[in-house]
């Protein structure tokens, strides 16, 4: 370094730029549920000062980003809410009716409700917020519009062809009438959940100004807590919501803090500057001994919300046999992965459906750890061992490429799989490099990466995007797939969607075009005297925020 | 002698053209693309995708997008991909923070330096020298990051003697510099740490050089006192080798401050800088890359300056 000082002094130049990759945080998920032992009940005062990582606008209207969708429950509500069983549950709608077809939804909604500017919720501020997600300038809310777009009108709306949806009626003002082409049963629980903005206050912003208006970032809602300073890379400050319609919150102030990654959000939490951490920001699986060994931190896993997993290309001829692709299934120790490299912190399912959602089925079929059977499969499809080991056939060797932004479980893929002959290059990715240019081409060979699930309310979400043949990117195609992704919204009847998901998840997993292979517990610490309520995911401790108390004395 | 400095102050814009371009370029270059910052990119359809980039100015011509980029800086306009907020706004916003930690930092480091230098100096082979050989090894093959996080394990974590994140009191935003105090002082060591090591390494060789002269020894031979020899005869001829160090760790800080406010959690320059080199928030980083390049420029000058003024010899004419 020395000798580099006396060389030049602009070498310099960008040096930190390039330090930045040093920063990539590792992030791991979630795990199940326990019980809780406060002996005071909840009381009121006091703060909490948490991490969770900080939203890039506190507009939710235009961002479609996790970040966007867990920070603004703090400051927002909708008409709807999720119960523990994902149920919707009554927020700002007091109750609902749905028509016997399913197909229109009256929603009636709480009167006496104030925004924390004081200006009174209604049910303009319903349709005007709806119109705005859907609006054909706000180009990057496209993905929020999707969950409008059965709305009678919404398509016209948004193609700039109308004025205004036709399927949002106002009856009255406390009461909000909604059309649908088809039956969409996550209607009631996503699109009915988003957000309300007071239409007074955002009425005049161009649409294309959204971003950049002030209100953006100084949110005003009708949820549980009122921004007081957001200053950015350090913290958002708020203040408990007097008026809140579901009842004040026990907690007088939330500080959340800006930390740059998930270790020092740990070593923050050690010093006590930190009262809790988790959503996102999960305490890293290297500290969670040490999380657990603290007497004064509670360690909390939930499942995590993203599903790790490899993805067949299934362009690439050596992936188009279902037998070799089951026996690398079969290949797999998803018990190692678990306990070696997630130290038992992550489960495993075999489907693409939160385990925290009822539409879940944990007994789906897997096709794990059985060499032998592996081996006969590899046989019965052509592949026999070559003479250095590696399978072949007609003298091609079962070589390929997995091109993967996960580093954790790759290499020990790799090492399993190479025990069966099965000859894998790791190419390790950034995020950047992989998805645009790779993976969304239908470019990449076998893709490492992770399913981001369970953040919306519906286990619809990311079934179409990743499954369907119309916009998967593997060229998976199965008619029964693409029919049972859209019968499981067309009913509102809970038993039937579940009864359809669950042939879903088996289909998908006799399929096998995916290698579903763990999903990380997300590690929530807590420095006792902050009481939390324990929820399925960390996404429903966020919501449950009001009910958050600190004991005995502030 | 004014011709010249302005001559070296016109040099540099060519020079600020060089390093704009290579930033925009390197930008340009990484894979990755910005419009997947701003919708979950899961579920980003190639039509949305174009939609944003639109939006966003990134489906102009390069050159054009160049142009408007450097304009925006100059006129302020220029607004983060991330948050819409104005980018001289965002910097203006951390540099406070990265200039009180590395001014402080270099304050220190140039303060400790010398006088660890030079008693070192004094007694080749000594204690002083031989702990002073070991603490320049250890700042420059350590890297800082490890020296932070050390610092934080024991201060904050084990002892609890100081705060591990940010530069204020939790939840507090307004300014005051008393209660932000105890907040800087491990960034500061942190930054100081290494660069006084460096420094002290050239004090040391620089005074034990001068020791080494005639003149020393004639200063001696006339009677003069050990402390005046030194401060009046060997230091000063020493500090124009220090004083050309010294201009050279401007890059150092700044490259510095990307780990140090990253890893204590301080809103200055270079945290903003990593973030928005990861989430490809290219108006961010064109603006702070060139700002920092300024400020390098500029500290190249005034060190040269200085030379000047320690060394008459060197003066221009």
């Amino acid at each position: 370094m020395t000798t580099r000082l006396r060389a030049t002094r602009r070498q310099f130049l960008g040096y930190g730029a390039a330090l930045g990759g040093l920063w990539i945080a590792s992030c791991v998920g979630a795990a199940p549920p326990g019980a809780s032992t406060s002996s005071s009940g909840p009381r009121r005062g006091g703060q909490a000062v948490i991490y969770i990582t900080h939203p890039d606008t506190l507009n939710p209207v235009i961002s479609p980003v996790s970040t966007t969708i867990y920070n603004t429950p703090f400051f927002y509500s909708g008409l709807t809410r999720p119960a523990d069983d994902y149920q919707p549950q009554a927020d700002l709608a007091e109750s609902w009716t749905a028509s016997p077809d399913g197909k229109v939804f009256t929603f009636k909604l709480r009167q006496g409700v104030k925004f924390h500017d004081g200006q009174p919720f209604t049910a303009d501020d319903v349709k005007f917020t709806w119109e705005l997600i859907s609006h054909p300038d706000n180009v990057t809310g496209r993905q929020i519009a999707g969950f409008f777009s059965r709305v009678v009108g919404a398509a016209d709306y948004t193609a700039g062809k109308a004025t205004e949806i036709a399927g949002i009626k106002v009856l009255d003002p406390y009461t909000v009438q909604v059309t649908l082409t088809d039956v969409y049963a996550p209607f009631l629980t996503i699109s009915a959940g988003q957000p309300i903005l007071p239409k007074a206050l955002w009425k005049d912003v161009p649409v294309k100004q959204l971003a950049a208006h002030p209100a953006s970032r100084r949110p005003v809602g009708t949820g549980p807590f009122v921004l007081d300073t957001w200053t950015a890379n350090e913290s958002i400050v708020m203040h408990a919501y007097e008026d809140y319609h579901l009842g004040r919150a026990n907690l007088d102030r939330i500080v959340s803090l800006a930390v740059a990654d998930q270790t020092t959000g740990f070593g923050l939490l050690k010093s006590g500057e930190l009262d809790a951490m988790g959503l996102y920001s999960s305490v890293p699986i290297d500290n969670y001994e040490e999380l657990k060994n603290d007497p004064n931190l509670e360690a909390r896993p939930v499942p995590g919300l993203a599903n790790m997993y490899a993805e067949f290309n299934l362009r690439n001829p050596l992936f188009q046999d279902v037998r070799v692709r089951k026996a690398l299934s079969y290949a797999t120790d998803r018990g190692a992965l678990r306990n070696d490299l997630w130290r038992g912190q992550a489960q495993h399912i075999n489907s693409p459906i939160h385990p925290a959602f009822w539409a879940a089925n944990p007994n789906t079929t897997t096709f794990d750890n059985d060499p032998a059977k592996a081996a006969d499969l590899f046989a019965q499809a052509g592949w026999k061992r070559g003479s250095d080991g590696i399978l072949e056939k007609d003298g091609q060797r079962l070589r390929f490429k997995m091109q993967t932004i996960q580093r954790d479980y790759d290499v020990v893929l790799q090492e399993q799989w190479k025990k069966q002959g099965v000859d894998m290059q790791v190419e390790r990715m950034d995020f950047g490099s992989f998805w645009a240019p790779l993976y969304l081409q239908g470019k990449t060979e076998l893709a490492g990466l992770n399913l981001p699930f369970g953040l919306y309310l519906d286990p619809d979400y990311p079934l179409t995007g990743y499954f369907s043949s119309r916009l998967n990117r593997n060229k998976y195609k199965n008619d029964k797939i693409d029919e049972l992704i859209p019968a499981a919204t067309a009913t509102l009847d809970r038993e039937e969607r579940r009864k359809r998901y669950f042939d879903f998840q088996e289909t998908l997993a006799q399929d096998v075009p995916h290698l579903w292979l763990g999903v990380p517990n997300e590690i929530w610490g807590i420095r006792k005297g902050l009481v939390i309520p324990k929820k399925q995911t960390g996404y429903l401790t966020i919501r449950a925020i009001k009910d958050w108390y600190r004991e005995g004395k502030s | 002698m004014s011709r010249y400095w302005l001559g070296r102050v016109l040099q540099a814009i060519p020079l600020l053209f060089a390093v704009s371009l290579a930033v925009f370029a390197v930008l340009r270059l990484a894979p990755g693309d910005p419009s997947t910052l701003l919708a979950d990119p899961a579920y980003l359809n190639e039509q949305q995708r174009a939609e944003i980039q639109s939006s966003l100015g990134l489906d102009d011509p390069l050159p054009v997008q160049y142009v408007r980029t450097i304009a925006g800086i100059a006129t302020g306009q220029l607004r983060s991909f991330r948050t819409t907020e104005p980018t001289v706004t965002m910097l203006g916003n951390a540099l406070p923070t990265t200039a009180a930690v590395g001014l402080m930092g270099v304050a220190l480091a140039t303060f400790a330096g010398l006088v660890l230098g030079s008693a070192a100096a004094t007694r080749p082979g000594g204690r002083l020298d031989r702990g002073l050989g070991l603490a320049v090894v250890t700042a420059i093959s350590v890297p800082t990051f490890v020296i932070a996080l050390f610092a934080l394990r024991l201060f904050a974590e084990q002892w609890h003697l100081l705060p591990a994140s940010g530069i204020r009191p939790i939840g507090s935003s307004a300014f005051d510099p008393l209660a932000s105090a105890p907040h800087l002082v491990l960034p500061v060591l942190v930054t100081a740490f290494p660069i006084a090591a460096i420094l002290a390494r050239y004090t040391r060789d620089a005074v034990g050089e001068a020791l080494a002269e005639e003149y020393v020894r004639t200063a001696h031979g006339k009677g003069l006192a050990e402390r005046v020899v030194l401060r009046r005869h060997v230091l000063r001829n020493a500090l124009i080798a220090v004083v050309s160090v010294v201009g050279t760790i401007t890059p150092l800080v700044l490259g510095g401050s990307v780990i140090v406010e990253s890893l204590f959690g301080l809103p200055g320059i270079g945290r903003i800088t990593v973030q928005a080199a990861l989430q490809r928030d290219y108006p961010v980083v064109m603006t702070t890359t060139l700002f920092s390049a300024v400020l390098v420029i500029a500290a190249n000058l005034v060190t040269d300056f200085i030379y000047g003024l320690v060394d008459p010899r060197i003066r221009l004419a």
